[in-house]
């Protein structure tokens, strides 16, 4: 509460003196700052070399935020980067950033969900290439024979994902579980596989050593040796209509390059569990589809 | 004469028109059904169906397969187009069962195409691809196959963006545009392609394919791909940030798709627009868009979810298909075995039965068996018994033949014979006696010769009848007066011989003398008339001289008996005399003893006794 209230007034300073701050749009729903400065631990975002997680739970994130503020100042935008907590109430999900409302997100997307958009968006270099983004198909840990199905038995499991979800969807509709369709909250889909309704569900690995999810005290494990890979790449997104569009994302690009090219990129998602070195070996459920680079 | 021509032909005409029209040939009906295919493909038009039909119909009656399959895809695949997926899968199975009786890979290969599409519209995913699968094996074994190739990469490609796999898709939909693929074929796989290019947001290559399309002129022939064309057009103008241009585009678009079926396209459309007019800030026309986009959506869905409910149907009644037959199968199984257990029943009591017959048999045999053995054994008992009776009646006959030899008819006495059959065994055990000193005692045998005086006399008197009468009393009285181991012996007409056995030679002449009496006073009576007769007896000890035994054998003196017999016969008759060893040892051999009997008594080597006082040769009586 008091990070939000702390946020507000940088916004509308920011607002009041209109220069020396970037503002970068955050989904309100998704606001991580508190997780961020646990993380950041009084350091200046800059100096970040290790991201190692440190706090329970998702960590891409937070690393998303520093690795686009580490960008922006290596590709020449060195000013101080503020994040705006906005709810997303609008009739299209990128409506602000169409309209240049928005300058720029704080977090990545997925590239199919802005192909129709690339007339109003920049596009940044991938963050997330296409194959790197990895997940388990977690089962309950007390089913200890669900943990250890071999890829020739997925037929005989039923999986729960969010058509919405396209990118989760299109990657579990090309292995062989059975899919069971269900819009609502992620933490009912888990509560189905809790209450034995479906056998799994598609889940980013645990950055904990045994992978173990642990949510509301019950504990979920990744089908043993089988991993989905999703099949896409994940961007930064820039306002084209906005009138600092042009050169933000002039500066993010530049600087994900030198990222890329230094290999913090892949460092930060590796360090920070996102990229799995325990599941390296696992197999691909749906390895069929990733071809031509993928 | 020019009218006439003219009717002729008009009547030739419309005789071929009527023949043609009742029996097309094949080659026509297969024109006919190309021409009906490529409509099909255009818009699937409903008005096509009764055609379609005739035309099997007509392929059904000439027998020819491989049109009716075709006819039968084709009509499939329209039916199919309008959501009648149960009657489409029965038409496709149809063509199926066709294709494998016709054992046509061609078109097994076109019917599994045909199938695999419809379960794509069905999202029967797993389903599609086993299709696939299936005519893509079929297709290798086809010569000409680029076409039938071709066609299943592009059912491969939409299966492929159905699924979301759009890189996967691009790989599949890329052929090589090689002669023998229909260009309807290269076009849609091309369609495809730019499709998944979009999908990826690759608006640049999918951009170039739509020209390249353009430039053919073969999409304006086509409705449906006319309408993909229309739409990616407009995605790409959306995406490459063209909006008014995308939005000329996609209306235009809309318009070529009212009232027709393509609802997905329309969605399509609806979506570009949405995006187009809210990119250019006209938030009033991308809301109206986007509620229609919504709208379609959820036709879309409703479609969907009645195709899903469809399937769930299918699988139920599937399910329940397989319960229905699992029972069956268990029933049968039930009924099996217990046929299984009847026929063990009776095969147990067939066994049975054989067993028992088998025993039954065994024990008659058996039973046989003993009866032949206890038969046998009867019957081998009685032949031993009349054996044995035999035996007996023969021992008894030679018994009685042997009595018969040994005795003499007319006395009843033994025989010479007899005497010689018994004499050596009885001297034999009374040599062993002398070997015996306390057995000494009483062991002599007396030889004693008996013949009746003048029996010639009463033969010639009397008659022979009246001698034998004598001799029998004469036996008799010998037989009283011996005793019963004594040995008498008709030794020879009216001479009998009396051995006795155990007799102190001493005593002998008591006996002599006794039976000399009786025959001298016994009334033999002949003819009724009595007459008497006297006997002379002579006799002699064995051994002759207890001293020497051996030297004299019976034979010696029997002689020596017969001797004394002359020595009575000669004195007097009805006499008896002895003869015996005198006191001195007589050393001369035995034959000289016998021979010289009489000098051997002069000498008194030898010495008599006799009842007889005055014997020639005088010897001492007692």
């Amino acid at each position: 509460m008091k990070m939000k209230w702390l946020f507000s007034l940088l916004f509308i300073s920011n607002l009041c003196r209109g220069s020396n701050q970037l503002v970068v749009d955050i989904i309100s729903s998704e606001n991580f700052s508190q997780r961020y400065e646990h993380f950041l631990a009084g350091r200046d975002v800059l100096d970040v070399d290790s991201f190692f997680p440190t706090t329970k739970g998702s960590h891409i994130e937070i690393i998303e935020m520093v690795l686009l503020q580490q960008a922006l100042f290596l590709g020449g935008e060195t000013r101080k980067v503020v994040f705006n907590p906005k709810p997303s109430v609008n009739i299209l999900e990128f409506s602000d950033l169409i309209a240049g409302e928005s300058l720029i997100l704080a977090r990545s997307v997925w590239h199919e969900n802005i192909v129709d958009y690339r007339g109003s968006l920049f596009i940044s270099d991938p963050l997330v290439e296409v194959g790197d983004y990895e997940a388990g198909l977690y089962v309950t840990k007390r089913n200890v024979a669900l943990q250890q199905t071999p890829l020739s038995q997925l037929r005989q499991l039923n999986v729960v994902s969010n058509p919405q979800w396209e990118v989760d969807w299109r990657a579990l509709m090309n292995t062989d579980l059975h899919m069971v369709s269900f819009i609502g909250p992620w933490e009912t889909m888990l509560a189905m596989v809790e209450s034995d309704v479906v056998d799994t569900m598609l889940i980013n690995f645990s950055v904990s050593d045994s992978l173990t999810l642990n949510f509301e005290g019950k504990e979920y494990v990744p089908i043993e040796n089988i991993k989905v890979v999703l099949p896409d790449s994940r961007h930064f997104v820039v306002s084209k209509n906005h009138p600092e569009g042009v050169q933000i994302f002039a500066a993010l690009n530049r600087g994900l390059k030198i990222l890329k090219r230094r290999g913090v990129l892949k460092r930060a998602l590796t360090e920070s569990g996102f990229i799995n070195k325990k599941v390296a070996n696992w197999q691909v459920a749906n390895a069929e589809m990733l071809v031509g680079g993928d | 004469m020019q009218p006439a021509v003219v009717s002729l032909c008009i009547l030739v005409s419309a005789l071929i028109t009527f023949c043609g029209f009742a029996y097309e040939s094949s080659e026509q009906i297969q024109r006919n059904l190309n021409a009906l295919q490529m409509s099909a493909e255009q818009d699937y038009d409903l008005s096509l169906l009764p055609d379609i039909r005739a035309l099997r119909e007509q392929a059904r009656a000439q027998g020819n397969k491989p049109l009716q399959i075709k006819a039968l895809l084709l009509e499939g695949s329209i039916v199919q187009h309008f959501g009648e997926f149960e009657d489409g899968l029965d038409l496709h199975q149809q063509a199926l069962q066709l294709a494998e009786a016709d054992n046509n890979t061609f078109l097994k290969a076109n019917t599994y195409l045909a199938i695999a599409h419809l379960d794509i519209d069905l999202e029967s995913y797993e389903l599609a691809q086993r299709y696939l699968d299936k005519a893509s094996l079929l297709a290798e074994q086809i010569d000409d196959n680029a076409q039938i190739k071709a066609d299943i990469s592009l059912w491969q490609s939409r299966l492929n963006m159905d699924k979301g796999a759009y890189r996967l898709a691009l790989k599949s939909s890329f052929v090589p545009e090689i002669s023998g693929i229909r260009q309807e074929t290269l076009a849609q796989l091309k369609l495809t392609r730019s499709w998944a290019h979009l999908q990826l947001g690759e608006y640049l290559p999918a951009k170039q394919i739509l020209d390249e399309l353009d430039n053919a002129g073969y999409l304006v022939q086509n409705q449906r791909m006319r309408i993909m064309a229309a739409v990616q057009r407009a995605r790409v103008a959306l995406q490459s940030g063209d909006f008014a241009v995308s939005i000329d585009l996609a209306q235009a678009g809309l318009r070529d798709t009212l009232g027709t079926r393509f609802l997905l396209f329309q969605s399509q459309l609806q979506w570009i627009l949405a995006s187009a007019y809210a990119q250019l800030g006209d938030y009033q026309q991308a809301h109206r868009y986007l509620k229609r986009y919504a709208v379609t959506e959820q036709s879309l869905n409703l479609q969907k979810r009645n195709n899903k409910l469809l399937k769930l149907e299918a699988q139920y009644s599937l399910a329940q298909q397989k319960q229905a037959l699992n029972e069956l199968e268990r029933d049968n199984a039930q009924q099996a075995k217990q046929i299984m257990a009847h026929q063990q029943q009776i095969e147990n009591a067939r066994l049975s039965q054989q067993r028992w017959l088998l025993i039954a048999l065994l024990a008659f045999t058996l039973l046989l068996v003993f009866y032949w053995r206890w038969q046998n054994r009867r019957y081998t008992k009685l032949l031993e018994s009349q054996v044995a009776q035999r035996t007996e009646e023969l021992a008894e006959r030679n018994k009685r033949l042997q009595t018969l030899s040994f005795t003499d008819s007319l006395t009843g006495l033994s025989n010479r014979h007899h005497f010689f059959s018994v004499i050596d065994g009885t001297i034999e055990v009374y040599k062993q006696r002398w070997q015996t000193p306390e057995l000494q005692q009483n062991t002599d045998l007396i030889f004693v010769i008996i013949d009746i005086d003048h029996f010639k006399n009463i033969n010639d008197s009397f008659g022979h009848a009246a001698g034998d009468i004598v001799l029998q009393d004469f036996a008799e009285i010998l037989k009283q007066c011996t005793r019963e181991s004594d040995i008498i012996v008709r030794w020879g007409g009216e001479e009998f011989l009396l051995v006795m056995l155990d007799m102190d030679r001493a005593a002998a002449h008591e006996v002599t003398e006794r039976i000399r009496r009786q025959v001298e006073s016994y009334p033999f009576v002949v003819n009724d008339q009595s007459i008497n007769c006297t006997c002379s007896i002579g006799f002699a000890p064995f051994p002759f001289d207890p001293t020497q035994p051996d030297k004299l054998s019976w034979e010696h003196v029997l002689e020596l008996a017969d001797g004394g017999l002359y020595l009575a016969k000669e004195s007097h008759r009805n006499a008896w005399v002895g003869v015996h060893t005198g006191d001195e040892e007589v050393q001369s051999p035995a034959e000289h003893v016998v021979q010289n009997l009489r000098s051997y008594l002069q000498a008194g080597k030898l010495k008599t006794w006799s009842n007889l006082s005055d014997l020639i040769y005088a010897c001492n009586t007692r």
